[in-house]
């Protein structure tokens, strides 16, 4: 019988949590930040949460855009005056590029494209997560994938 | 697969990969974090981040509707607004508010008091609401509202067909318009001034206009664009503008989106755990992470949209909107020096001429012409507004363009910053041109290459809407070279430097250099043209006022050209001495008339004075000279003085 506690909800989700606002953040440690406030907030939500996988997807979705733009200017300050700022796993470099394309997407197309991929939700989810119509989600990635295989110089069809 | 496809998967599996060995913190840590208020702020943040976008989909907001007559369709959502012009409302300082002064779709003008870190932070307007007619459901529609034009919308597209509206403007008509990521809707799309006002059609599952309704709808559709830049809409019987279950308006951040809704609150207000100082009960919506504020009468909902508003942030919200009664004049085409006096009780005003002392009368909107007119009675009309809360805003529509935008002109203020203030200092600072309507690309190419090797940016917008966003994030000088400035705005009165050319004649108008330092840093510097300057100032001389080593006064207000918008925070903060530095480059004409408009106020003890001279205005008592809150000079009633 499945768990549903929130601690087991927790332990399953939170890889995949934080890796959707590594992606979207580019900053491991805002990621851990914006992780954590999602889970605290599906905890204080706990008992009202139908659909808790989605909803704390939205909230981490939704918080790392927030979280980006209030440290941007902190963080360019920050690059300023050190040359050298980690700000990730190590992933391979051919990958930080990537996500890095989809982070310079507008907002919303880079949220459905980190949830295509990375999730591999289907659009209608996708859709649902970002409290939009099907259509305009499946807008926003087909014009997130076309732009990311010009810049990245591949086949989009 | 295509391409892209595999290498997303591909990339998303090794970013999985990278994340496999990451532990979640201990459950505690989640747990722990309710008891610590810092980390209820951050969450307060987090959960209402997702409530942004639901803010800016206001179907969200409301369960209830209205006018379940009215067929809605989702308004443009947060993710176009930055991409499109935006007209930022005028504002000004209320203590340590910001006031919004407002006005909706039907005309209802409100005041909204929002905390700084909102108002502060507004970087554009949106009105919202239905028109149709209740005796024919079918062709009553949410109204989609841009501001811009329709080329904006539609490209170089031509229209499908070409209707009238009620005043024999044309309407386009556009089928299946590729909108907002939808190509299955048709559009009546009016445009209004600056604005543009889309209704669609049509759709999968949507019901039609069908021909004759199109042509109906149109045909009793009018609007206009006030003076002060808002939207009305002022169909033709039996239409009418309607609200809907989405706010009545929306002021926008960049992040978020303040709704107001007119509608019966009460269940809000039951279920609300708060109230703040006005009396509004503060609900916290968990559902959405809204935070609404239902007024004391609970005809009215404020929702500011996600959590993270702090208690003093959420006590200072109010709203004003009482029924404004309006009456109408004309008044004479100002020359340069007038003196305003209104009397909001009798709704009598008089204008007093300086030039050639005449005064001019007008009673409950009739002018009474009790001294000799003068030449200029008959240039044109002119606006006073008192807004629900007091606020005052005069306007006289320009009939020419200011001379100004001399380069010559403006590379003053420009090459003084760097020998009367910190402008070296500052380290990597950005130079802002914000470019108003009379900016020439010449004179723009001027000031760029004054700031070689500099990052210029150049902002073509209302000042007023990129006046506190941009002094609130520039990391260095933020020029402004502008005209038309609906907006006052207190600045910090210690540390300010003016910097200032005097005009050398009347007409031509001068160049100064505004900069605020509040905590060391440069934050604005202003270019200001217009009309109104000294004859008597010395020409070509640089001076400075304030600043570390003089007495401080800011300039409570400093506007362009004829348009002002004035507060009631402004009366406390002027006396005599102030008054002379309303805008320094007026410094000689307001200090002498000053004294005279005193001298020749309104005698009632109820009235004000408003002092208009050239780019200012100011309110003043008429009682002894003294500065009082208008507010309560206007216990019951508010009366709009509307010319034409």
């Amino acid at each position: 019988m499945e768990d549903r506690s929130f601690e087991a909800f927790y332990v399953k989700e939170y890889q995949q949590v934080l890796a959707m606002a590594f992606v979207l953040l580019g900053d491991r440690s805002r990621a851990e930040d914006v992780t954590h406030d999602a889970f605290v907030a599906a905890f204080e939500e706990w008992g009202g949460l139908t659909n808790p996988a989605g909803w704390i997807r939205t909230v981490a979705v939704n918080a790392a855009r927030s979280s980006w733009r209030r440290r941007y200017a902190e963080n360019r300050a920050l690059t300023r005056l050190e040359s050298e700022v980690r700000v990730g796993p190590d992933l391979p470099e051919a990958t930080e590029e990537f996500w890095g394309e989809v982070r310079r997407l507008p907002r919303r197309q880079a949220q459905v494209i980190a949830l295509y991929y990375l999730e591999d939700r289907p659009v209608a989810e996708i859709a649902e997560l970002l409290e939009c119509e099907e259509s305009t989600a499946r807008v926003h990635l087909m014009r997130g994938r076309r732009t990311l295989a010009k810049r990245l110089g591949v086949g989009y069809e | 697969m295509s391409e892209i496809d595999s290498i997303g998967r591909r990339h998303a599996d090794l970013t999985r990969l990278s994340f496999d060995d990451a532990e979640p913190p201990p459950l505690e840590s989640l747990t722990s974090s309710r008891q610590e208020p810092q980390r209820r702020a951050v969450l307060a943040v987090m959960v209402g981040a997702a409530a942004v976008m639901a803010a800016l989909l206001p179907v969200l907001l409301l369960s209830d509707s209205r006018h379940p007559a009215v067929t809605t369709v989702p308004v443009p959502s947060s993710d176009t607004l930055p991409e499109r012009a935006r007209f930022v409302p005028p504002s000004y300082p209320d203590g340590d508010t910001v006031v919004f002064p407002l006005i909706l779709l039907d005309g209802s003008r409100i005041s909204l008091t929002l905390p700084p870190s909102l108002g502060n932070s507004v970087t554009g307007f949106i009105p919202g609401g239905a028109a149709g007619w209740e005796a024919d459901p079918c062709c009553s529609r949410t109204l989609t509202v841009l501001y811009g034009s329709i080329g904006d919308v539609v490209g170089d597209r031509l229209p499908d067909e070409v209707l009238e509206d009620a005043a024999g403007r044309p309407v386009h008509y556009y089928e299946d318009l590729d909108f907002e990521g939808r190509s299955d809707l048709s559009y009546l799309v009016f445009q209004y001034g600056s604005w543009v006002v889309m209704v669609w059609d049509g759709g999968s599952g949507g019901a039609f206009l069908g021909d004759g309704g199109r042509v109906r709808f149109a045909s009793l559709m009018d609007g206009y664009e006030t003076p002060e830049g808002f939207l009305v809409l002022d169909p033709v019987e039996p239409m009418e503008v309607m609200p809907t279950d989405a706010p009545d308006a929306h002021l926008t951040t960049e992040d978020r989106a303040v709704g107001v809704i007119r509608r019966d609150c009460s269940a809000e207000a039951a279920r609300s755990t708060a109230v703040n100082t006005h009396g509004y009960t503060i609900r916290v919506i968990s559902e959405s992470g809204l935070t609404v504020l239902c007024a004391p009468d609970q005809s009215m909902l404020v929702s500011v949209g996600r959590t993270d508003l702090t208690v003093r942030e959420l006590d200072a919200i109010r709203l004003i909107t009482s029924a404004v009664p309006t009456s109408s004049f004309t008044l004479p085409q100002p020359i340069g020096l007038e003196l305003v006096a209104v009397d909001f009780h009798e709704r009598s005003v008089a204008v007093v001429d300086f030039m050639t002392g005449t005064v001019h009368q007008y009673e409950r909107g009739e002018y009474q012409a009790p001294h000799d007119t003068i030449d200029g009675a008959s240039g044109g009309g002119g606006y006073i507004h008192l807004w629900a809360d007091g606020t005052v805003y005069s306007y006289w529509p320009l009939t020419s363009p200011p001379i100004v935008y001399q380069p010559s002109r403006l590379r003053r203020p420009f090459q003084a910053a760097p020998t009367l203030t910190v402008v070296p200092a500052v380290d990597g600072q950005y130079v802002w041109l914000v470019q108003g309507g009379f900016a020439e690309e010449p004179t723009l190419l001027e000031l760029v290459n004054l700031f070689d090797g500099e990052v210029v940016r150049i902002m073509s917008t209302e000042l007023a809407g990129t006046w506190h966003p941009m002094g609130a994030t520039s990391e260095g000088l933020v020029m402004i070279s502008h005209e038309p400035v609906p907006l006052t705005r207190l600045v910090g009165v210690d540390g300010d430097v003016i910097a200032e050319e005097p005009g050398l004649a009347v007409s031509v108008g001068s160049t100064g250099t505004l900069i605020h330092r509040p905590d060391g840093s440069l934050v604005m510097t202003s270019a200001s043209l217009g009309l109104g300057s000294v004859v008597e100032a010395e020409a070509d001389r640089w001076f400075s006022v304030g600043g570390p080593m003089a007495p401080t006064i800011s300039p409570p207000v400093r506007t362009g050209n004829q348009r002002f918008l004035v507060g009631r925070a402004i009366a406390p903060m002027m006396g005599d001495e102030e008054l002379v530095l309303v805008d320094a480059d007026s410094v000689t004409g307001i200090y002498q008339f000053g004294r005279v408009a005193r001298m020749v106020s309104w005698s009632r003890d109820e009235a004000w004075i408003v002092v208009v001279e050239g780019r200012s205005v100011t309110l003043i008592s008429a009682e002894g000279g003294d500065i009082l809150p208008l507010g309560d000079l206007i216990p019951d009633s508010h009366h709009v003085l509307t010319a034409g």
